[in-house]
């Protein structure tokens, strides 16, 4: 673990779900118990478990992130996890965490200021917010954050171990002795000499760092950490003059935990620096395995098999390092060092050209930063900073640690991939749950996000495409069905969804080829009618005909079709026919759709009112969501005098439908005959503003106006309706 | 397209529902269900609500909580009972997490910017409920509950506009002609004041916004016996109101009543502390 300036054990993803079990338990668990809950159809709760499941993913994918050195998407994925479930803290912390290594130590305080607002008990929270604001260049407002809490629970030992930090931020040392001495009181332990030695030590006080940590080891020497702090102590006061005596006490360290990967680093950075090279290759190994994050790692391995002789590993292990140190928080002096071992490294191989543009880089980064190799030497042993502000922000560009880093490379692979997988899984089955209610939308919104996880996940794209497809997005919906169709080019089904999607977004060429060569066609009329409307569009009307006629000849007696048929009739005029059309359907199917309403606009049309109003309420009666029918209705009893039952009715359809121009059109027109102006008129404003080129609203509201006595407005609107009547005759 | 081919696509869209449905396989190990069932809960509550017994609800809700806590359903339902039962505190506890995960469902950012306009905290209220817009633009519900909190945060050039939207999009909304007389009366528009308030309390005698906004124009007017009467009506329709209370006071005060003036003076600031208080309260609960 990789304690931080500030007092804090940054081991990301501490509070995940059940820290005694391993990552792949917890989520295998988490995926278990959703998917049972989905099948007991107890979808509330699934819906729950599978949030919980995103969770679980995401911090494993934010951990594996960390752990590789990827810090955009370790925020990334930790920012998704915080928004998976509702109690998100260990997300949070993480991802504030990653803001400050980011050095984003604004956003980083901003979220925490909230997090310990919402939860004033939560000390992990706290000591995030007072390194976050440390980092943000305000140590005073730490130090008063602190001794508030400090004040509200003085028997809070790790409370005050923060406070006495930040007492040596703003350099108040001995107000930190004697809150350090109060905490060893309380907490006479090796482990607590260890962290207040280390935090002498990050301070530059050197001497009552070093009387700590032998405390420490005196107490017990099988402490952990205290020779490796003691090392990286030497180090950091005397340069390369402490080096000799940093390797022995690494050594120490390394007795009583051979694999740990810190302690594995600084001997290997040590014995590359004193050019024992032989020497440093195994502890530099190890400390990569352990730590694959980690710049500084890959740079001296790379540095060591350099000096060995093995170019070709070392600008492998060099490119990692260069790869890491990538970001807002790049070191100049290392990036300098990384492209000149790479440049003498590329040119030991042949490769000049490239070896060429290191060399470049790498006068460009000496030209940018020529501070001391000396000074650096002692930041990267000694693993910390001095104590202003700007290098306290510098210290965390040392990378967090993860449980995960004990995992082998190919470990991690692997989980990765389950992490991947369940968070894909998660995000379809949520979605599937907003389909089956009907929320395509929303399902769509989900399955966009199990596509951006694994594009790739089964049915994922073919549910986006269908999400859409039924969220009336057709548009949207094109994309992924044509990806899922490359997947699975003999689904009949896919195609006819695609087809119909090219059809509604107006690229009819296409729908009409997907059509042409659907095999259910011939025996379904709407498919037939939908490839119809498909060649017309795309000047194949002879085909069309055709097709049209055909369609009459196979299905002539399937009601939705005639109901088809007589609203094409009824569209050119031929009424009789229609009737006849609409009637055979109604006979075959008394409740099919839109035959009543076809019906009922015929009649109306034909000035048979009575017919009409009885249509209309059969439509209505069968179908009462149908917005249309029962704006016609209303028209009908408009005529018939009706207009109490017609107001009622239009008030009730723009309930449903507020933008439906027409209804609000008549309801104007109505409550003007009634005298009810102003409302009219608002009305009418209101229609005008849905439906600008229709003359007829244009017209309705100048009378409304001129009712109103706003003249001037009513001149406007006459001359608007004016312009559309002439422009309609024009045309 | 036709309007009749149109509607002849709709209905073969349909069959992408069935689509969607077949989707729905698992395969993973099978596990125990729960002991009580989250669904029945929610259906307990929702016959205990409709039945009026909201304390009820409220338990059932929260014992469906406590097994499914990311529950989009049980968290909406719990802030909704809330919301009904005038509670608040706890619909902005959970609605704030509920924005959190769903951060696109302009409807749970409208239900947060009301439970923040309940307990006080105008500011926050406002941010919510301009999410809501954002996300869900030209909705009556979101545009009227959006000119209340800004004509509670005194900005009443901003609320106007909102305000006249809705009533675009939904002519004759008494709350939000109410809400546009205050408006106008906050910008001076008093003459537009006094026809709103009035059309309102035509249709809804004791309105309570309307009486305050009628009372706000007659005292402007000086017409202090009227004024009076109107924000009587105004503090008996809406009693937690500070504004009313004070104008009250000062209807008094002019009026010669001292004693009654001391004692709207004195629920005016019992009132305003009262919704500081819970502004407070909230602020903590939400660390914002």
């Amino acid at each position: 673990m990789r304690p931080s300036r500030f007092g804090v054990i940054v081991l990301i993803g501490t509070t995940l779900g059940v820290p005694d079990a391993t990552a792949q338990e917890a989520l295998d668990r988490a995926l278990a118990s959703a998917e049972a809950a989905l099948r007991d159809r107890e979808l509330q709760l699934a819906d729950s478990r599978y949030r919980a499941l995103l969770f679980e993913a995401w911090m494993t994918l934010g951990e594996l992130h960390v752990v590789a050195g990827r810090l955009e998407p370790a925020r990334d994925a930790f920012g998704h996890a915080s928004t998976s479930v509702v109690e998100a803290t260990p997300a949070f912390q993480s991802l504030a965490l990653v803001q400050l290594q980011l050095g984003q130590a604004r956003e980083a305080a901003a979220l925490l200021t909230s997090l310990a607002a919402r939860n004033g008990q939560d000390l992990q929270t706290r000591r995030l917010l007072a390194q976050a604001l440390v980092a943000g260049g305000a140590p005073e407002e730490a130090v008063q954050m602190l001794e508030e809490a400090h004040a509200a629970a003085p028997g809070d030992p790790e409370l005050a171990f923060l406070l006495g930090t930040g007492y040596l931020h703003v350099k108040k040392t001995a107000a930190a002795e004697e809150i350090f001495a109060r905490v060893a009181a309380a907490r006479p332990l090796p482990q607590t000499y260890v962290l207040i030695g280390r935090t002498y030590r990050d301070f530059g006080l050197y001497d009552a760092a070093r009387a700590a940590l032998e405390t420490a080891l005196k107490q017990d020497p099988r402490t952990p950490r205290a020779h490796y702090y003691l090392g990286t102590a030497a180090v950091m006061e005397e340069g390369l003059l402490g080096v000799d005596s940093a390797m022995r006490e690494f050594r120490e360290e390394l007795k009583l935990v051979p694999n740990d990967p810190a302690a594995n680093l600084k001997l290997g950075m040590a014995l590359v620096e004193t050019r024992r090279t032989a020497e440093a290759l195994q502890p530099l190994e190890i400390a990569t395995r352990g730590a694959p994050g980690s710049a500084d790692g890959w740079h001296y391995l790379g540095r060591c098999q350099r000096a060995l002789g093995r170019p070709a590993e070392a600008l492998v292990s060099l490119r990692r390092a260069l790869e890491l140190s990538q970001g807002p928080r790049t070191d100049p002096v290392r990036l300098r060092n990384l492209h000149y071992q790479l440049a003498v490294t590329l040119r030991a191989t042949g490769a000049t050209k490239e070896a060429a543009v290191h060399f470049a880089e790498a006068e460009r980064a000496s030209a940018e930063r020529s501070d001391a190799d000396r000074e650096s030497l002692a930041k990267y042993l000694g693993d910390a900073a001095n104590d202003s502000a700007a290098d306290e922000a510098a210290a965390s560009t040392q990378p967090l640690e993860s449980r995960l880093s004990a995992l082998a490379p190919a470990q991690r692979a692997d989980l990765e991939r389950r992490a991947t997988t369940a968070a894909a899984r998660a995000y379809l089955n949520l979605g599937i749950m907003h389909a089956q209610a009907q929320r395509f939308a929303r399902a769509a919104e989900l399955f966009e996000r199990a596509a951006d996880v694994d594009p790739g996940f089964p049915t994922v794209q073919y549910s986006l495409g269908v999400a859409y497809f039924n969220a009336q997005q057709h548009e949207k919906a094109v994309g992924p069905l044509e990806r899922a169709l490359a997947a699975d080019p003999a689904n009949a089904d896919m195609q006819r969804m695609l087809a119909l999607a090219l059809l509604t977004s107006e690229q009819y060429e296409r729908a009409a080829s997907f059509l042409a060569a659907d095999p259910r066609r011939e025996s379904d009329p709407s498919l037939m009618y939908a490839y119809g409307v498909a060649l017309i569009r795309s000047d194949r009307a002879a085909e069309a005909e055709a097709l049209f006629e055909r369609l009459l000849a196979a299905h002539g007696a399937t009601p939705e079709l005639r109901v088809v048929l007589g609203q094409a009739h009824a569209q050119q005029g031929d009424y009789d026919s229609a009737i006849s059309e609409l009637q055979s359907a109604l006979t075959l199917k008394p409740d099919v759709a839109e035959a009543n309403a076809t019906l009922g606009l015929i009649y109306l049309k034909q000035g048979k009112l009575p017919e009409a109003r009885t249509a209309l309420r059969a439509e209505l009666q069968a179908h009462p969501a149908d917005v249309k029918a029962a704006h016609t209705l209303a028209t009908v009893l408009d005529l018939e005098g009706e207009q109490q039952e017609a107001v009622a009715i239009l008030r009730s359809v723009l309930v449903a439908r507020p933008g439906f121009a027409d209804a609000r059109y008549l309801l104007g027109k109505m409550l003007l005959a009634q005298g009810v102006t102003d409302e009219a008129a608002e009305q009418l404003e209101a229609a005008a503003r849905l439906a600008p080129e229709d003359a007829n609203i244009h017209y309705q509201l100048a009378q409304a106006y001129r009712k109103q006595g706003r003249t001037d407005l009513a001149d406007q609107r006459f001359e608007i309706y004016q312009q559309l009547k002439a422009k309609r005759r024009t045309r | 397209m036709t309007a009749f081919a149109a509607a002849r696509l709709r209905r073969v869209e349909r069959f992408g529902v069935t689509l969607a449905a077949l989707l729905l396989a698992v395969t993973s190990a099978a596990a125990q269900g729960p002991q009580v069932s989250v669904r029945e809960l929610l259906q307990q509550a929702r016959a205990q609500s409709s039945a009026g017994n909201s304390a009820a609800a409220l338990e059932s809700l929260r014992q469906a909580r406590a097994l499914a806590p990311n529950s989009e359903e049980v968290l909406s339902a719990l802030a909704q009972v809330s919301l009904a039962a005038h509670a608040p505190l706890p619909a902005i506890t959970v609605l704030e997490p509920l924005t959190r995960i769903c951060p696109g469902v302009a409807q749970y950012q409208y239900l947060l910017g009301v439970a923040l306009m309940q307990a006080g905290d105008l500011v926050a209220a406002v941010e919510a409920l301009q999410q809501a817009q954002r996300l869900e633009p030209d909705r009556e519900l979101t545009l009227v509950a959006l000119g209340l909190a800004l004509n509670g945060r005194k900005m009443y050039l901003e609320s106007e506009a909102h305000l006249r939207r809705s009533l675009e999009l939904q002519p004759g909304n008494i709350e939000a002609i109410a809400a546009l007389a205050e408006a106008e009366e906050g910008i001076g528009n008093l003459e537009e004041a006094e026809v709103l308030a009035r059309r309102v309390l035509a249709s809804s005698d004791a309105h309570a916004t309307a009486s305050l906004v009628l009372g706000l124009v007659l005292m402007k007017h000086e017409r202090y016996a009227a004024a009076r009467d109107a924000l009587l009506k105004a503090v008996v329709a809406n009693p937690v109101s500070p504004r009313a209370h004070y104008q009250l006071s000062l209807a008094y005060a002019r009026l010669g009543d001292q004693a009654s003036s001391e004692k709207h003076l004195e629920l005016y600031r019992l009132k305003l502390r009262e919704v500081e208080e819970r502004a407070t309260a909230v602020r903590n609960r939400t660390g914002s």
